[in-house]
């Protein structure tokens, strides 16, 4: 038997071994089912789904720009007409996204998209400030921008007054490295065309 | 701009994929739900690196994920398996086609096997390295003696 045939009979036997039924869910980007060896999935739906969480639940206690606050008003039943509310449905963010504050305050992204250096950001927003080591970062990056009325995710915990900035640029290295750029002037900035806003 | 930063791309590039790899990770670690459960365990992985995938070859970025995982399993296992055979043996899958063949492929190292079926595939010895994480002589021979094995034990049937 020669290795061709050798290698025919290898690959016929491949070919036909049973397989199990698919498990993965692209849509949580994870899998379901399996118990057994899920634990790095259900670390990453974790931290997706706290993520999430945690962005619908800081918008709700921040206070909104006319000085109201949401908490105590959004329950299903407080409608004074009797009719059953239906809630309001979160616009979902990917978790990069969750990570630079969409969600939080109504931050909303405009525009999402990955390029293959960071140093061409700032040729993409020719009205940013001049930035030495942007300018030299060779790393890819995603780039989460935000519109006026950005609310700068809280540093300090919980209970840290918000600070707003009229636009943002959001720089995520791979690895999770997040470098927020608040109230970068986006005059010129034309979101590429395979850009992505509010969603992964 | 990169490449890989949609969900509808990934399904359709890489979730054709899921049984092919499976079956290659069965192939290599021999039991069943383990393939499958690290079948799955790769594409969680591929799904969370998609963003960082550069758009060519996905066959084999996708079994590199695979096949990495699955040779780390079969390094932790190595010992507690030696242990758990003795108290109560696997269950032996059975295929319908080539059982003689799958048979002495049981007898190969792992690494021997992997070798094996990419250099089937067409990899060259370099790719096979740097999926394996050994030189490219070493490729040359985990070849070759799994040739030899497999000819010497079809031959003996």
């Amino acid at each position: 038997m020669n290795d061709q045939d050798f290698d025919g009979r290898l690959r016929a036997l491949e070919d036909n071994l049973p397989v199990q039924p698919m498990q993965f869910d692209a849509t949580m980007g994870s899998s379901a089912q399996r118990p057994s060896r899920a634990l790095s999935a259900i670390g990453v739906l974790g931290v997706v789904t706290a993520s999430a969480v945690l962005a619908i639940a800081a918008a709700e206690l921040l206070p909104r720009s006319d000085g109201t606050s949401s908490v105590g008003l959004s329950s299903p039943t407080a409608d004074p007409s009797g009719q059953e509310a239906t809630l309001p449905v979160a616009p979902s963010y990917g978790p990069r996204a969750l990570s630079c504050g969409a969600g939080i305050g109504g931050n909303h992204p405009i525009a999402e998209f990955d390029i293959e250096h960071a140093s061409e950001i700032p040729t993409i927003f020719p009205g940013m400030k001049r930035n030495p080591d942007l300018e030299s970062d060779p790393r890819p990056a995603h780039v989460v921008v935000f519109g006026e009325g950005f609310v700068l995710p809280p540093t300090a915990g919980i209970g840290s007054p918000p600070e707003s900035a009229s636009s943002a640029v959001c720089v995520v290295h791979e690895g999770g490295e997040r470098v927020l750029y608040p109230n970068v002037s986006l005059e010129g900035f034309t979101p590429p065309q395979t850009s992505n806003p509010g969603g992964e | 701009l990169r490449y890989g930063v949609n969900r509808r791309e990934f399904d359709e590039i890489i979730l054709p994929l899921y049984n092919p790899l499976q079956r290659r990770l069965l192939m290599i670690v021999r039991d069943q739900d383990v393939a499958a459960d690290l079948t799955q365990e790769a594409f969680v992985n591929a799904w969370r690196a998609w963003h960082s995938f550069d758009g060519r070859q996905p066959r084999a970025w996708l079994f590199q994920i695979g096949v990495r995982l699955a040779l780390n399993y079969l390094r932790r296992q190595a010992v507690w398996n030696r242990v758990r055979q003795q108290l109560r043996p696997q269950p032996e899958v059975i295929p319908s086609v080539e059982p003689d063949l799958w048979q002495a492929l049981g007898a190969l190292r792992p690494k021997e096997r992997t070798a094996l079926l990419f250099s089937v595939d067409g990899y060259t010895y370099r790719e096979i390295a740097g999926l394996l994480g050994v030189s490219s002589g070493t490729v040359g021979s985990l070849i070759a003696r799994a040739r030899a094995q497999l000819r010497a034990a079809m031959e003996m049937q």
